[in-house]
C-alpha cells in the first residue's frame, strides 16, 4: 500500500450530523474519527468538524463530518451548515421516542437546504440500552424506507455499527458522485458555475477535488 | 435562506401557560455574561468575540433565520420584511415588578420606509435572494476577511469575484475603471495623455505606500523623498489630484471609483464632506493590496455566495463552537432593571422567561428606551436603496460588475455618488439568465435620493414594455452598440442609518451607505472595547483546531 500525505485524497465529502440535542451525535463523530467516547452529556462545544479518510474502490475518500456546535438545541442551525453537504446522518435516541418523532422535522429541514441527491442515513443511537428501548426497530426501518434513506442502529458507547454507518454513507456518496460525473446533463440543482474563492485556502468542500472541471 | 417567509415576531404571548410552553423553549441556564438580540453582522461578530474570550453568551433573534438587518431574504418575502406588521408583543403583565425588578418594555421599529415596487416578480420567485445591505462587497485585503480567518468563520463561507471590475458612468457612457497600472496599460478607451497622467499618479501613490510601510517598520528612517508631504496629505484629495494635473474625468475615476468617495468633492457643500488625501490614499492602498491577494480572485472585490447573511451565520457558528447558546424565533420583549431604573439586570424573552446578564446588546431595530441614552432621531442620515432584476448583464460577458455614477453625472442635482452592484447566478442569488442589481446613495433629502436612484435605473435599463428596441446604450469599450438590459422588476426603499451606541445598553450599527464593512466593523470593535477594555478582539488563534485524522480504515 502506497504511502499518502495527509492532504492527499481523491474525493472530499462534506457530511453533516443532525438530530435532537443529546442523542449522541458528537459521540458518534468522535468514535468514528478518533475512536473516542465521552460519558459527559453536555451540549456540543468546541467541535467544528472532524475528518477521516477511507478507501472506496481504490479511491481515497476524505470525510469532513460536521457537528452542530449545539445550535440544534433551540432550533438555530444555520443554513450555511447544510451548504455543500453530500451526506447526512439524521440521529435519534432509541430510548427517547420524542427524538424519533422529531426526525420528520429534521428530514424536512435537510431537504429544504440540500441537494436532492444527498445520501441520508437514519441512525438510531444508544442501541446498547436494550431495556430502555422506546423506538421499535421496525418502525424506524419503515420510516427510513418511506423517506428513501438508509437505516442503522448504533451504539457509540459500544462502537456498534458506527464504522458501518459512516462507511455506508461515504460509499453511497461515492457511487452517486461517480455516476453524476458521467451524467454531464443539466441539473437545475447543480452548484453555480465557476471556481469559488475560499479565503482560508484550506480544504474546500467541493465534492470532486482532483477533477479539472472548473469553468467560468 | 430557503426557510419560510420572514415573519417578524407575530407570535402572540396570550398568557396561556400551555401556549407559552408549546411555542417557546425554556432556556437553560438563566444567567449569562452577555445576551445579544439580533443576528446582524455586528451582533454576530460581537458574539464570536465575547465567546472567544470565555464569556458566556446567549444570542437570540426573533426571526427564524439569521441576519437581522443584514439578512438575505427570499424575494417573495421582501415586501413583508420592509413593512413588518406592527404587533409588538406585550410583556406578561402578571410578572411585572416581580421582587426588586422593574420591567421596561422593549419595542421594535421599522428602519425602512418609502417602499415602491414596480414590475412583476419573475418565476421562480424562491430562487431570488435579496441582500438587505445594499451594494456591498469585501475587499480581498479587508479586515473582514482577516476576522473570518482569525475566528474560523472562513470555514463557513465561500466567495466569488466581482470579476467584471468597475465601470464609471461619465457623460452618458460607461467606461472601465483603470484601477491598476496593468489596467491602465490595457485600457483602450483612455487617451495616451490620460494614461501617462494616471500611470504617474499611481506610481506616486505606490511609492508613498511603500515608503510609509517601510517607515513604520524601521521606526522613522524611511525613504522620505518618496513620501507625500504632510501638507499634501491634509489637503482635500480633490485639490491634491488637481495639483497632480489630473483632468476631471481622471479625478472622477480616482475619487469615486477607486477611493469610493460618496459626496461631491467639487461642490459648495460644507467641508466636512471633503475627503482628505490621507483618507483617499488609505482606500487606494486597500484597493491595491486587494488585487491579486487570492490566486483565483479577479479584481479587488469578493462577494459571499448565497448572499451577505452568510457572514453573520459564519460568526455565529464560531461563537456556538465556543459555547454560545443560539435561539431563533425568540424576541426580547422587555428589559429588566433595578427598582431605581439605574442598572440593567437582564432581559425578558417572549416566552416570559427572565434572563440575567451583565451586558445586553441589541440590534438597531429596537428602540432604545429613553433612560440614560436619549435617542436623537432628528439628524439621522438615510440611504436610498434599489433592487432590480434585469434580463442581461450591463457588461457583456461579465457576471458581477460594479458601476459608479459620480455626483452630478446623472443630473445637476445629484449631490452624492450612486453605486450599482450587479450580481449573477454564479453567486446562487438568482436563476441563470437573470441578474440582480443593487443600488444605493446616501441622502438627507429622501426625494432627491430617490430621484438619483431612479435616474440611474432609467439610464442603464430599459423598461420591460419597450422590448429593448427603444434605447441603445453605448459602451465605449466595445465596437458595437449594446441593447440595454430589460428591467423586469424593481423595488426602492429608504433605510435610516444610525451608528452604534454604547453605555449600559449597547445598540449595534445598521448597514451604512458604504461599499464595504470597514465602518461597521470599526464601530463593532469600539463596542467590544467599551465592554471588555482589557480583552483582545478575536485573538489571532480564535479559530478552532479541528481533528484532522487521515488514518485509513482497515478494509
Amino acid at each position: 500500500m502506497a504511502y499518502r500525505a495527509d492532504d492527499d485524497y481523491d474525493y472530499l465529502f462534506k457530511v453533516v450530523l443532525i438530530g435532537d440535542s443529546g442523542v449522541g451525535k458528537s459521540n458518534l463523530l468522535s468514535r468514528f474519527t478518533r475512536n473516542e467516547f465521552s460519558l459527559e452529556s453536555k451540549s456540543t462545544i468546541g467541535v467544528e468538524f472532524a475528518t477521516r479518510s477511507i478507501h472506496v474502490d481504490d479511491k481515497v475518500v476524505k470525510a469532513q463530518i460536521w457537528d452542530t456546535a449545539g445550535q440544534e438545541r433551540y432550533r438555530a442551525i444555520t443554513s450555511a451548515y447544510y451548504r455543500g453537504a453530500v451526506g447526512a446522518l439524521v440521529v435519534y435516541d432509541v430510548t427517547r421516542h420524542v427524538t424519533f418523532e422529531n426526525v420528520e422535522r429534521w428530514m424536512r429541514e435537510l431537504r429544504d437546504h440540500t441537494d436532492a441527491n444527498i445520501v441520508i442515513m437514519l441512525v438510531g443511537n444508544k442501541a446498547d440500552l436494550r431495556h430502555l428501548r422506546a423506538v421499535p426497530t421496525e418502525d424506524a426501518k419503515a420510516f427510513a424506507e418511506r423517506e428513501n434513506a438508509f437505516f442503522m442502529e448504533t451504539s457509540a458507547l459500544e462502537a456498534m455499527n458506527v464504522e458501518g454507518a459512516f462507511t455506508e454513507v461515504l460509499t453511497q456518496i461515492y457511487h452517486v458522485v461517480s455516476k453524476k460525473a458521467l451524467d454531464i446533463g443539466d441539473d437545475p440543482a447543480a452548484p453555480p458555475r465557476g471556481q469559488t474563492i475560499s479565503v482560508g485556502g484550506k480544504d474546500d468542500v467541493s465534492a470532486v477535488k482532483k477533477s479539472a472541471c472548473c469553468s467560468s | 435562506m430557503a426557510e419560510a417567509a420572514a415573519d417578524s415576531s407575530n407570535s402572540a404571548v396570550d398568557g396561556g401557560g400551555s401556549n407559552v410552553q408549546n411555542d417557546y423553549p425554556t432556556i437553560d441556564p438563566t444567567s449569562f455574561d452577555v445576551v445579544l438580540c439580533g443576528t446582524g453582522l455586528p451582533e454576530s461578530v460581537l458574539a464570536a468575540a465575547c465567546a472567544a474570550v470565555g464569556k458566556t453568551v446567549l444570542h437570540v433573534d426573533p426571526s427564524p433565520f439569521y441576519g437581522s438587518l443584514y439578512s438575505s431574504i427570499p424575494l417573495s418575502s421582501l415586501t413583508s420584511f420592509l413593512s413588518p406588521e406592527a404587533s409588538p408583543p406585550t410583556s406578561s403583565a402578571a410578572a411585572a415588578a416581580s421582587d426588586s425588578r422593574t420591567v421596561v418594555d422593549l419595542h421594535r421599529r421599522s428602519v425602512y420606509s418609502d417602499v415602491e415596487t414596480s414590475g412583476t416578480v419573475p418565476e421562480p420567485a424562491r430562487r431570488f435572494t435579496v441582500d438587505m445591505v445594499g451594494p456591498r462587497v469585501l475587499y480581498c485585503a479587508d479586515e473582514a476577511v482577516d476576522l473570518l480567518l482569525r475566528s474560523g468563520g472562513s470555514h463557513h463561507v465561500e466567495f466569488k469575484s466581482v470579476e467584471g471590475g468597475s465601470l464609471l458612468y461619465w457623460e452618458g457612457c460607461l467606461y472601465p475603471v483603470p484601477d491598476s497600472r496593468q489596467a491602465i496599460f490595457k485600457d483602450t478607451t483612455l487617451k495616451l495623455k490620460e494614461k501617462n497622467i494616471l500611470f504617474r499618479f499611481f506610481k506616486l501613490v505606490q511609492a508613498h505606500i511603500a515608503a510609509a510601510s517601510a517607515s513604520s517598520d524601521e521606526t522613522g528612517q524611511g525613504d522620505a523623498s518618496t513620501k507625500i508631504p504632510e501638507e499634501d496629505l491634509d489637503l482635500p484629495f480633490v485639490e491634491f489630484l488637481k495639483k497632480q494635473g489630473l483632468p476631471p474625468k481622471m479625478r472622477a475615476v480616482v475619487l469615486y471609483a477607486i477611493a469610493m468617495v460618496d459626496y461631491d468633492q467639487d461642490g459648495a457643500d460644507p467641508c466636512d464632506k471633503l475627503t482628505t488625501t490621507r483618507e483617499g490614499i488609505q482606500t487606494i492602498a486597500l484597493y491595491s493590496s486587494s488585487i491579486g491577494r487570492f490566486a483565483n480572485a479577479e479584481g479587488a472585490f469578493i462577494y459571499p455566495m448565497y448572499g451577505h447573511a452568510e457572514l453573520p451565520q459564519a460568526f455565529c457558528r464560531c461563537a456556538a463552537v465556543k459555547g454560545a447558546l443560539y435561539v431563533l424565533r425568540m424576541p426580547v420583549v422587555a428589559l429588566l432593571m433595578d427598582e431605581e431604573k439605574k442598572h440593567f439586570l437582564g432581559a425578558r424573552l417572549a416566552s416570559g422567561q427572565d434572563i440575567l446578564c451583565q451586558q445586553l446588546i441589541i440590534d438597531a431595530s429596537y428602540k432604545i428606551p429613553t433612560l440614560d441614552v436619549p435617542f436623537d432621531g432628528s439628524d439621522s442620515w438615510k440611504v436610498v436603496r434599489g433592487v432590480c432584476i434585469i434580463s442581461k448583464s450591463v457588461k457583456q460577458g461579465s457576471s458581477n460588475v460594479l458601476v459608479i455614477f459620480p455626483p452630478k453625472s446623472l443630473e445637476e442635482q445629484q449631490v452624492a455618488a450612486v453605486r450599482l452592484l450587479q450580481l449573477s447566478s454564479n453567486l446562487a442569488v438568482c436563476p441563470p439568465g437573470m441578474f440582480i442589481s443593487y443600488l444605493s446613495t446616501p441622502c438627507t433629502d429622501v426625494s432627491a435620493g430617490k430621484q438619483s436612484i431612479k435616474k440611474a435605473i432609467d439610464t442603464l435599463f430599459s423598461p420591460q414594455a419597450s422590448d429593448g428596441s427603444e434605447g441603445h446604450f453605448e459602451t465605449t469599450n466595445e465596437s458595437t452598440e449594446d441593447v440595454k438590459p430589460t428591467l423586469i422588476w424593481s423595488c426602492l426603499y429608504v433605510q435610516e442609518i444610525t451608528q452604534g451606541t454604547s453605555g449600559s445598553l449597547l445598540s449595534c450599527p445598521m448597514p451604512d451607505e458604504y461599499l464595504d464593512y470597514r465602518n461597521v466593523l470599526g464601530s463593532t470593535k469600539k463596542l467590544f472595547a467599551s465592554i471588555y477594555p482589557d480583552e483582545e478582539f478575536l485573538p489571532k488563534k480564535s479559530a478552532p483546531v479541528y481533528a484532522d485524522d487521515a488514518s485509513d480504515s482497515a478494509e
